[in-house]
Order: structure tokens, then C-alpha cells, then sequence
């Protein structure tokens, strides 16, 4: 310590902590991501991430086609087109995580190629959706509300949600910054109509706790007993039945027809690698990458056969809204918007 | 001559690094466009949150104070020390750890404004009741003495002593007012969609919207609220009366025990989870195989966070020492974090240098707060010394190092410890400038998003070890400082 006193040797001795530091960052960061990648993807950390699906797809592509992949990180669909449309450092060569609701904003953003694929047959779910030869869905799921079982018996139907039983009950998402909020406000409108469904949302005004600014911020507070109901993936409880072995977890499963989440995947034509890029969405589709993206990002897989006799074969029970009314709905998507800023919810 | 030159290089330099951050945001401009009847409800909204967590913050921090004063004159030393550390913790750590543990442990915990209000005031009661003690001493402790001799009373005593702290109080309540006007993590996830205030507003224009220009028109209006609010409050502090511990008038038993409630809380909620959070690390070998890039970038991260904070707050103490350029100096701060941090970000360079950009950013948002709040009056304190070198014919520099350096050292090198603590665990300001988990905030902010909230509990703890660490240093510092004092 008393050597410290001397104001050059405690400058000197932090200097020398900074770059021990500094050089010891860079060494882990070298180790463990390689600069001579190849391949550039961009998708959302919850699929980026090492817990998530992409990392071991990756390493399988890599083995197979003798090349790197990095991974570009953006937090959402929304960040994801933001990234798009700056010029960034790294050619992004796929694109995974785009959405529905994004789908149009990004065509508007930048060109797409076409993505040939060969023999894939789809989820009758969706096939009906899939249109698209620009985008191809990798997953999918229904959503719903979530709750707990050991706080009763959920309702049936969206209506039953104005009840005195839900006051202040329900945890909702903001369709301003979240896609899940926007989500539940088109649900409600293509069940309801537009008219009788924004009186539906200001009726349900008692019965909404907290409308959060995002998805994950929605789900924490209902993981934390703070909210009995949230608005959320219908595959949402599967994650806590397979990795918690919490089966207390449970989607309602309402008369009435779901709402979806589709996710795609995208080559843009800034790609480098564009062959490599296109063969990369192809290969999401094969059967071991579509279980892989089941059991780690806890979404359905969006080529048939591969949920069979799992947990996550449920789906053939849900009726799902019809796309027609989806996407009428969306192409309104501003002034839907306004009417429920209007609502002051 | 040459000296009083160098010092307005100084001077423009430490003005232009909390320019900066806006000069990106001038180009944007696109004219003005904010309706007035949304602007009029945004702001009564954010005023009436920020006042009413000033004043529960400032009535529940009173009486942690008189809490810290009664266990003051049980366990002197060290563990008062201790207890000052304890108590202040909730406010050290970031509020995303009070957010998990509060709501693991209070079920049904209100939102929207009440919640904001409640959480802030938990989060800063400890920290603002530490401070009034700081005040207290300083102003009353020379008079306690006299009036325990003649019998007064504490209310009597309290009552009629307010006058003196009331000016340095008004500065705690406007740094208090100001924190909480600006404070973003508490709202964006307590508030909900219902409550509203600028600084979120200002967020939601950047990281939703994606419309700088119109972020920026709000930062406008409330820079214009806040800048001639400070440099008032500042001007308005007064002296020391000499620095003597304040004795028994105004302890409060009850007071310790409230001082202790939101510590338990945080401790509670963050134990709850540490098992679990330790298993899955443990179970899954890609959270472990992220923590040695984590832990580095953390150090990384607060090492130079504290050490740009050392420089910065030694530059302003130099500066503050003339008259005239103090006064200027009352209107430096940060009257939005978000548009700082997006700043920050389109000057920010790639790669691992971008480390540099971050803790200068997190450096100019948290230094202004921490001079007011500990320099200043320490400043005040040393006024007499200050104006008698002058009158012996010392010039600024010389002042600086033989008079003011000295003195004012040790609390500056804690001061930088704790920006360095919160800087590690910062997270908003870090996701914009890094890019990539790099930091253990950031991790643990993503392991949040990602619902794993066991494994981000646990990286909490690890984050308050590293921080540990780095603040360890830092009080190193100050005690070779303030043992080269004696």
C-alpha cells in the first residue's frame, strides 16, 4: 500500500490493470469468436445465443459446408430492419426473425432474393400463409394467455375477461413498441370487428393490470406472481415443462379462433455469400435443424412431421384465425394504432 | 497568464465532452413537431412522478438518517461504515436489481405512477438519508453539543436548526428531483404503457419510434426545465459549519429498521434466486463458457469507467475553483440519459476500442451527480482554506495541488469506485455504445429478456464480486490518499 503513495507508480499500476485486462479480453474474445467468419446472420439473442437453436445449426452447416458463420445480434424484428438499413460493417448474408407484422417494412427496406426449396412440405397450419418465395417461415406458434393452475380455472373466451372474476388480472404488451401487444390487438379485432372490438378493449380496462413495454418485460412480471394472466406464445408453458419441470405453466385454449406468430427467414440481395445464404435457410428446414428449433427456442417447427408425438403436438386443437382478416387488419396498422392510443388504456 | 490559458482549454475540453453526444442530433433536426396537448400531459405526468418520489424519497430518507445516527451511537467506526454501505446498497446496485428482487419477494406490487414512486423511493431512501446525515453533521453537529448541554429537545432542536440545512437540503432534493425525472428503468418496466414520462417518451422516440429528431425536441424542453434549476440549487448551497459529528439529538430507532427494510429486500429477492441461478450455469455449459468475456469486459469496463472519473471529477474540482467558471460549471449535466447514450453511440468506434466510448459515455452521465452530491460540499467545506491561499497570493494550480487535491482526494477516488460499480452494471447506455454482451449488465440484461431470470440473479452476484473488486481498489486509493493526508 505504501507504495501507492507515489502518484506515478498508482498511475502506473492501474495502467497496467487496464491493459492486463484489455489483453485478457481480447484474448477470450479471439477464442471464442473466430475473425475469419464467413457466413454473416442476423437474428434475435434468444436465437443467436448459445442456449438458443443457432449456434449448433451452425456448427452442423459449418462441418457440412466447410465455412464459418458469425452471428449479428439485433434485438428484435423491428432492430432487425433498423440494422438493414444502416450500412453496417458486416454483409449480412441471412436474415432470421423477420415476422409478420415486418414483413412489409422490410421489402419497403431493402431487396430480397428468392429462396428456392425443394420437397418441403409445410405445416397445414401455415401453408396456407406461406406465400411468400422471399421469406421462408422457420417456426411458428399460436398465441394465447398464459396462467397458472394454481390460480383457477381460466375462461373460455376473450369476453369473459370483462368479468368482476379478472379485475385488474390481466397483463397485456404495448402494440406501440411490442409485436406480441400488436398481436393481441388484431386477435381481438378480427373476432370482434373493429368497432365492437375496441369496445371490447376499453371494457376491459378493470381487468388490465399492467401493459408493459414489451413481451419480456410482460412475462417476467407473470413469472413473478405479479400478474395472473399475460397475453403470450402458446408454446410459452413448454418452456417451463421441459427445462423447469414446472407443469403449473398452462395456455388457455379459447372457443374462439388464435392469433399466430410466424417467423421467417430471408436472404437479402446485399448477400456475399448468396448461394451459401440460401442454402443456410434451406438447410433451417431439414427435419434434426427443425427438432433443434423446437426444443431451444420453444416455438413449433414449421415443416410437418417433425412435432409429431412430442409435447409440442397440441396444435391440431387450436383454431386459428383466417389470414384474410389478419391481413386486412395489418394493412391498417397505423390508424389501429391511434384508436387504441385513443383508448388511454 | 499561461496558466489561467491552460485552464480554458480545460475549461472548453470538459465542455465539449458533454456536447458532444448532441452535436450528431443537430443534423437531424427536421423543425418542430411535438402537439402541445401531448407535450402539457407528458410533462405534468413526469413532474408529478418526479415529485412525489422526491418527496416520499426525502421523508423516508430523514428517517434513515435519524436510523443511522441511533446505530451511529452504538457501533462507531467500521461498522457504521458498514451500516452506510448496507443501507446505501439498494441505490449502489442498479435498479434492475431492486426491480427483480422487489417483485420476487412483494407479490402484487402496484404499477403505472404509484409503483414508480414506491420503487424509487426504496431504491434512494437509504443513499438520500446518508446524505442528510452528511448535512447534519456538517451543519448542525457544532450546535448539537450546546444544546444536548442545555437540555433542548430533539424536535425543538430540529426545528429550530432547520434553517441551516435548508439550502444544502434544497440541493439533495433537486438532485433527487432530477435523478428521478430522468431515471428510465424504473418507469419502462413499472410504469407500464399507462404512465408516461419525457425521459421514457425520449426512449420510446429512439429505441421504437427510431425518430431521433423528435426524441431530441423533447430533450429540448426538458433540458430548458432542468439546467437553470441546478445551476440555482447549487448557487444556493452554503458553507460548513465546521464538520463535527452531530450527537444524540434526532436518532430514530424506528428510522434503522425502515434503513434496513429496502437492503433486506434486495438482499432476500437476489438470495431466493441463487441457488437455481447457480444450478443452471452449472447444467448448461454455453452460460458458463459466455462468463470469462463477461467478467473481463466487466473489470475492463469498470477500471476505466472509474479512472475517466477520477480525471473528470479532478478537472471540474480544478476548475470550480475560480469563481466564475463554478458558475458556469452549474449548468453541466445530463438532462437525458437516453439521448446521451444514442450519442454516444454515433460516435462510437467498433471493436474492442468501443470500450473507451462507453465509459466515457457513462462517465459524463453519472460525474455530474456525483460532484454535486459529495465534491461540492466538500468544496464548501474547504472554503476558508481556499480564500486564504488566495489572499497569500496562491495561484489556481498550485491551490489544487497543495490545498484542495489533498483534502478532497479520498472521497473523489470512492466517488469514481462507485461510478465504476455502476457503470459495470449499466446496461442502457452499454447496449448502445457496445453492441454486444460484453459487460455483466449487459448479460444479465439479456438473460432477462431471454426469461432466465435464475442465471441473471446470479450474475447479479457476480457482478456485485467484480464490483467489489474494482470498488476495492478504488478505496485503496483513497486511503493511501488520505494516509498521505495525515
Amino acid at each position: 500500500m505504501a507504495i501507492l503513495r507515489r502518484p506515478y507508480i498508482s498511475i502506473t499500476f492501474f495502467v497496467v490493470i487496464v491493459a492486463t485486462l484489455f489483453a485478457a479480453f481480447r484474448y477470450f474474445e479471439d477464442s471464442s469468436d473466430s475473425p475469419t467468419t464467413d457466413l454473416y446472420i442476423l437474428s434475435y439473442p434468444n436465437f443467436a445465443k448459445e442456449w438458443g437453436p443457432g449456434p449448433e445449426i451452425a456448427r452442423r452447416f459449418e462441418e457440412q459446408h466447410n465455412i464459418k458463420v458469425r452471428w449479428i445480434e439485433a434485438s428484435n424484428a423491428g432492430m432487425i430492419i433498423e440494422y438493414l438499413a444502416k450500412n453496417n460493417e458486416y454483409p449480412i448474408d441471412v436474415v432470421l426473425g423477420l415476422d409478420i407484422l415486418s414483413l412489409e417494412k422490410a421489402k419497403a427496406t431493402i431487396g430480397w432474393k428468392d429462396v428456392p426449396l425443394r420437397k418441403v412440405r409445410f405445416t397445414k397450419d401455415i401453408v396456407d400463409i406461406h406465400v411468400d418465395p422471399e421469406f421462408i417461415p422457420f417456426d411458428w406458434s399460436p398465441m394465447t394467455f398464459i396462467y397458472k393452475r394454481t390460480d383457477g380455472l381460466p375462461p373460455k373466451k376473450l369476453e369473459e375477461f370483462t368479468g368482476e372474476a379478472f379485475v385488474n388480472s390481466l397483463g397485456l404488451q404495448d402494440p406501440n413498441s411490442s409485436a406480441t401487444g400488436m398481436y393481441f390487438l388484431i386477435w381481438v379485432l378480427s373476432i370482434m370487428g373493429e368497432e365492437k372490438g375496441y369496445e371490447y378493449l376499453a371494457q376491459l380496462k378493470p381487468s388490465i393490470r399492467v401493459i408493459s413495454p414489451s413481451w419480456s418485460a410482460g412475462y417476467s412480471l407473470f413469472q413473478n406472481d405479479q400478474i395472473p394472466y399475460v397475453f403470450s406464445y402458446f408454446t410459452s408453458p413448454l418452456y417451463h415443462h421441459i427445462v423447469e419441470n414446472n407443469f403449473n405453466y398452462q395456455p388457455i385454449f379459447f372457443d374462439q379462433p388464435h392469433i399466430y406468430a410466424i417467423e421467417y427467414a430471408g436472404v437479402p440481395t446485399t448477400c456475399k455469400r448468396c448461394d451459401l445464404a440460401q442454402k443456410f435457410v434451406a438447410f433451417l428446414l431439414e427435419k434434426e435443424n427443425q427438432k433443434q428449433i423446437m426444443m431451444k427456442n420453444f416455438m413449433l417447427p414449421a415443416v410437418l412431421g417433425v412435432k409429431d408425438k412430442t409435447e409440442f403436438d397440441f396444435s391440431q386443437n387450436i383454431q386459428l384465425i383466417r389470414p384474410k382478416a389478419f391481413k386486412e387488419l395489418l394493412e391498417k396498422k397505423e390508424s389501429l394504432l391511434e384508436r387504441w392510443r385513443d383508448l388511454q388504456l | 497568464m499561461r496558466s489561467r490559458h491552460a485552464l480554458y482549454v480545460i475549461l472548453i475540453a470538459l465542455f465539449g465532452v458533454y456536447i458532444a453526444p448532441y452535436i450528431p442530433f443537430f443534423s437531424l433536426w427536421t423543425g418542430w413537431d411535438v402537439p402541445l396537448h401531448n407535450l402539457l400531459e407528458i410533462y405534468s405526468a413526469s413532474t408529478q412522478q418526479a415529485l412525489g418520489s422526491m418527496v416520499l424519497t426525502a421523508l423516508l430518507g430523514v428517517l434513515v438518517a435519524g436510523g443511522l445516527l441511533w446505530f451511529r451511537q452504538r457501533f462507531a467506526g467500521q461498522g457504521m461504515l458498514a451500516a452506510e454501505y448496507l443501507v446505501a446498497l439498494p441505490s449502489l446496485l442498479p435498479s434492475l436489481f431492486v426491480i427483480i428482487s422487489v417483485l420476487s419477494v412483494i407479490p402484487r406490487f402496484p404499477f403505472g405512477m404509484k409503483g414508480v414512486i414506491l420503487l424509487h423511493a426504496l431504491s434512494m431512501m437509504g443513499f438520500a438519508g446518508i446524505l442528510f446525515l452528511r448535512i447534519a453533521d456538517d451543519k448542525w453537529g457544532a450546535h448539537s453539543a450546546v444544546a444536548q448541554a442545555l437540555g433542548a429537545r430533539g424536535g425543538f432542536f430540529f426545528r429550530k436548526m432547520f434553517p441551516l440545512i435548508a439550502r444544502d437540503g434544497l440541493l439533495i432534493l433537486t438532485v433527487l428531483f432530477f435523478y428521478f425525472l430522468t431515471s428510465i428503468s424504473i418507469p419502462l418496466i413499472i410504469g407500464g404503457a399507462t404512465f408516461t414520462s419525457v425521459e421514457k417518451t425520449i426512449y420510446d422516440q429512439l429505441a421504437t419510434a427510431h425518430n431521433p429528431a423528435k426524441a431530441f425536441q423533447y430533450f429540448i424542453l426538458q433540458a430548458i426545465l432542468l439546467i437553470p434549476m441546478f445551476a440555482l440549487a447549487q448557487t444556493y448551497s452554503s458553507r460548513s459549519n465546521g464538520g463535527v459529528e452531530l450527537l444524540r439529538l434526532c436518532h430514530s430507532r424506528i428510522g434503522f429498521f425502515v434503513a434496513g427494510l429496502p437492503s433486506a429486500i434486495l438482499i432476500m429477492g437476489l438470495v431466493l434466486r441463487l441457488l437455481p441461478g447457480l444450478r443452471a450455469i452449472a447444467i448448461y455449459p454455453e452460460f458458463s463458457r459466455s462468463l470469462p468475456i463477461v467478467l473481463t469486459g466487466s473489470l475492463l469496463l469498470g477500471f476505466l469507467t472509474g479512472g475517466f472519473c477520477v480525471l473528470l471529477l479532478a478537472v471540474w474540482t480544478l476548475l470550480s475553483l475560480k469563481p466564475h467558471t463554478r458558475k458556469l460549471l452549474g449548468v453541466l449535466c445530463v438532462p437525458s440519459v437516453s439521448i446521451v447514450a444514442y450519442g454516444f453511440s454515433m460516435w462510437t468506434a467498433e471493436g474492442e476500442m468501443a470500450f473507451f466510448f462507453a465509459a466515457l459515455a457513462l462517465t459524463v452521465i453519472f460525474a455530474p451527480v456525483l460532484f454535486r452530491l459529495g465534491i461540492y460540499q466538500q468544496l464548501l467545506r474547504l472554503q476558508t482554506q481556499i480564500d486564504s491561499a488566495r489572499q497569500m497570493g496562491a495561484t489556481t494550480v498550485f491551490l489544487f495541488r497543495r490545498v484542495v487535491w489533498p483534502q478532497i482526494s479520498p472521497m473523489l477516488f470512492i466517488l469514481s469506485g462507485l461510478c465504476a460499480v455502476w457503470g459495470m452494471s449499466d446496461f442502457a447506455v452499454s447496449r448502445l455504445v457496445l453492441e454486444r454482451d460484453w459487460s455483466l449488465g449487459l448479460w444479465i440484461q439479456s438473460l432477462m429478456h431471454q426469461y432466465r431470470w435464475d442465471v441473471a440473479v446470479a450474475g447479479c452476484w457476480l457482478l456485485i464480486l467484480c464490483g467489489f473488486l474494482v470498488f476495492l481498489f478504488f478505496w485503496s486509493m483513497a486511503r493511501v490518499n488520505s494516509q498521505k493526508l495525515k
